[in-house]
C-alpha cells in the first residue's frame, strides 16, 4: 500500500509469485499427505499451517523442495494429533484409520497386519509406498540419516512379516510381500 | 500374487485417501493460499510492530499475476479478496521506508479531484437558495513524521487542471444567479455576491481546500494496533475517528457524528445523547478509507487495511484501468446505498496508485437527474525532506 519503491522493491513480490508457484506446484501432495494423517476436518487449517511455516522459512531455506515441506507437515501433523487428542470425548487419535476408508480390505489379512504396526513403521512404509520418496528422502521427512531409516526399514519389514506369520497369509505371499519391500525405493 | 500386485495392494492399503476427500481438498486450493496470505501478514506484523514503534516502518505492497491462470476461475469477489491478501503478504515482508533523522519528514504530492457544492443566496422571495456543483482538483501536499506533520491541499482555480463546474448546467444557472461567490473555487474571481453554504464531499479532514494545517497522524498511526483483528474491533466499537486518533471508550461511529475525540466535521450533526455506539460494517469500511488517505497509516497500515478491505465481502475485482500511464487492477467496495470505494493498485509493483469514492446520488440542477460525482486521490511517490514546508 505504500506509493515508493523501498529498497530491493521486486525482492518480495518475486518471492512471493516463487512461492506461490512451490505453493501450486505441491498442493495437492501435501494435502493427500495430511488426509492420509487426520480427518478430513482438519484438513485445511494443518495444510495452510504447513504452508505459512514455509512461507516464513522460504527465503532461508537453501532448497525447498517436497519433502521438505513433508518434514514440516510431520511436525504439523503430530500438533494437531495432540490437539485432537485433549479433545473431550476422544481417547486416543491414532494414525487415521488405514482400514476403514478401504472396506473391501477391512477383512484382509493383510489390513490385519498392519494394524498391529506401530505408527513410525506405518509411516515409513508410507513415506517409501504411498508418497514414494526415495530413501534419501524419507530419511530427510524422518530427520533420520538414510543409514538409520535402512535399519528401521529392515526392522519394519520384519514385523510386518512376523505379523503376517500370525493371521492367515501364505508362505508365498509373504515371500513375495517381503522381497517386494526389500526391493521398495 | 505378483510382486507388482503386491506392491499395489500395499500402496492401495496405505493410501487411505478417499477420491471424494481428494476432490473436495482439490476445491479448497485457492482459499487455503489465500488464508496462507493471511495468516502470513498476521504473523509477520507483529514483528514489524515494533520497528513502527522506532522508525515509520513501511511498506510495499502488492500483487502479482493478478490476472493469470487463477483469477478466471474465480469469482471477481474472491478474486479481490486474493488480490488483497496477497498485497497485505507482500506489504508485511517488504522492506522498510528509510529511518528520519532529527526534523526530517516523509513528503508526498497527490493530486486531487473532488467535488464540491455551494449555494447562491438566498432572498425573501426565494428562501432554498440554488445549488450548484463543482469540481475542484489540485494538489495535496503531506510532510508527516512520527510526530505529526502538515497538510496542505491547494485548489486549481477554475479552468486549470479540470477545475470546473460538474455540468453546463451548473455554471448557466450560476451566471443566469448573477455569478455569486463560488466558494469550492478560492483562488478565483467572482462578483463579490455573496454565496451561501458549501461543501467539499468525500474525503474528510485531509481535504480541506486551500488550507494548510497541522496533522497529528503520524503519531496517532503509530499507536494503532498493527494486527487486523484488534483495529477490525476498534474500528466496530468506534475506538478508531478519522484521523487516526483513537477514544479510549466505544463511542458513536464517528463517520456518522461528531463524537468526542472525532476529527470534527462542520457538516456533521453532533451525536445526541443516548445514541449507540459502534460502527457498521460500512461504517467500517468508510473509516478505512479515510485512514487511507493518510500517508502515514496507508503505508504503516497498507497491509493491516488491504486485510480488512479482504474481509468485506462485497469487495470485488473490476478490471483494470491505467493510471498516471501504470495499468493497475481495480477493487470495487460498495459504501452504502449511494456510495461506492475503489482503489487502483499496481499488480506489478504493489503500489497503491489511486482511491476513488463516487457518489451515486448528485442530483442535476436543471434535469433533476443523478449525476454520479467522484473524489480522487492520485498518489504520488514518498521522499524524505528535511523540514516542512
Amino acid at each position: 500500500m505504500s506509493r515508493e519503491p523501498r529498497r530491493n522493491p521486486d525482492h518480495a513480490r518475486k518471492d512471493l509469485a516463487a512461492f506461490e508457484f512451490f505453493y501450486r506446484t505441491n498442493y495437492q501432495s501435501v494435502s493427500r499427505y495430511v488426509l492420509r494423517r487426520l480427518p478430513l476436518d482438519s484438513h485445511d487449517d494443518v495444510v495452510a499451517s504447513v504452508f505459512v511455516v514455509a512461507w516464513r522459512k522460504f527465503h532461508s531455506c537453501v532448497n525447498p523442495s517436497l519433502p521438505w515441506l513433508y518434514r514440516i507437515a510431520s511436525f504439523e501433523v503430530a500438533h494437531e494429533r495432540r490437539r485432537l487428542a485433549r479433545r473431550p470425548n476422544m481417547d486416543s487419535v491414532r494414525d487415521w484409520d488405514i482400514v476403514s476408508v478401504q472396506p473391501s480390505l477391512d477383512d484382509n489379512d493383510l489390513g490385519v497386519s498392519f494394524r498391529q504396526l506401530s505408527t513410525s513403521d506405518v509411516e515409513l512404509l508410507r513415506l517409501l509406498f504411498v508418497e514414494e520418496l526415495s530413501r534419501e528422502d524419507a530419511a530427510m521427512v524422518l530427520g533420520c540419516t538414510t543409514g538409520a531409516l535402512n535399519v528401521r526399514l529392515h526392522r519394519a519389514r520384519t514385523r510386518l512379516i512376523d505379523t503376517m506369520h500370525r493371521v492367515s497369509w501364505t508362505p508365498v505371499d509373504i515371500e513375495t510381500m517381503t522381497e517386494d519391500i526389500k526391493e521398495a525405493p | 500374487m505378483t510382486a507388482k500386485d503386491e506392491n499395489e495392494t500395499l500402496r492401495s492399503l496405505l493410501d487411505n485417501t478417499k477420491t471424494v476427500e481428494v476432490d473436495v481438498a482439490s476445491t479448497r486450493e485457492d482459499a487455503i493460499w489465500s488464508t496462507v496470505l493471511e495468516r502470513s501478514t498476521q504473523r509477520s506484523k507483529h514483528r514489524r510492530r515494533w520497528q513502527l514503534v522506532g522508525s515509520s516502518a513501511f511498506v510495499v505492497a502488492l500483487a502479482g499475476g493478478l490476472t493469470g491462470g487463477l483469477l478466471p476461475a474465480m469469482t471477481t469477489s474472491s478474486a479481490a479478496a486474493t488480490l488483497l491478501h496477497k498485497a497485505a503478504a507482500l506489504d508485511a515482508s517488504s522492506a522498510n521506508l528509510p529511518v528520519l533523522g532529527p526534523g526530517d519528514y516523509y513528503y508526498e504530492s497527490s493530486s486531487v479531484q473532488m467535488f464540491c457544492s455551494f449555494n447562491g443566496p438566498s432572498t425573501p422571495s426565494d428562501p432554498i437558495p440554488p445549488s450548484f456543483l463543482y469540481i475542484a482538483t489540485g494538489n495535496r501536499n503531506t510532510w508527516t513524521s512520527d510526530v505529526g506533520g502538515v497538510v496542505d491541499v491547494a485548489v486549481n482555480p477554475t479552468g486549470v487542471g479540470g477545475s470546473n463546474f460538474a455540468t453546463p448546467a451548473d455554471k448557466a444557472q450560476w451566471v443566469a444567479e448573477g455569478e455569486p461567490e463560488n466558494a469550492c473555487n478560492p483562488d478565483g474571481s467572482s462578483t463579490g455576491k455573496p454565496g451561501g453554504f458549501s461543501y467539499y464531499g468525500g474525503f474528510g479532514f485531509a481535504f480541506q481546500a486551500n488550507s494548510s494545517q497541522q496533522s497529528d497522524a503520524g503519531e496517532a498511526i503509530n499507536q494503532l494496533p498493527a494486527n487486523a483483528s484488534t483495529l477490525g474491533q476498534m474500528l466496530a466499537s468506534g475506538e478508531i475517528n478519522q484521523n487516526g486518533t483513537t477514544s479510549s471508550t466505544p463511542q458513536v461511529c464517528p463517520w456518522v457524528m461528531n463524537a468526542p475525540g472525532a476529527a470534527v466535521q462542520p457538516t456533521q450533526p453532533v451525536a445526541p445523547p443516548g445514541s449507540p455506539t459502534g460502527c457498521s460494517p460500512t461504517q467500517e469500511t468508510q473509516l478505512i478509507v479515510a485512514l487511507l488517505q493518510l500517508p502515514d497509516a496507508s503505508a504503516k497500515l497498507g497491509s493491516t487495511l488491504y486485510t480488512l478491505l479482504a474481509q468485506t465481502p462485497q469487495a470485488a475485482l473490476a478490471g483494470t484501468t491505467t493510471v498516471n500511464g501504470v495499468e493497475g487492477s481495480v477493487v470495487t467496495l460498495p459504501l452504502g446505498a449511494n456510495e461506492t470505494l475503489s482503489v487502483v493498485i499496481d499488480p506489478t509493483t504493489g503500489t497503491l496508485l489511486q482511491c476513488t469514492v463516487t457518489f451515486l446520488n448528485q442530483m442535476d440542477v436543471e434535469t433533476g437527474k443523478v449525476v454520479p460525482m467522484s473524489d480522487v486521490i492520485t498518489y504520488g511517490s514518498i521522499s524524505v525532506v528535511h523540514g516542512a514546508s
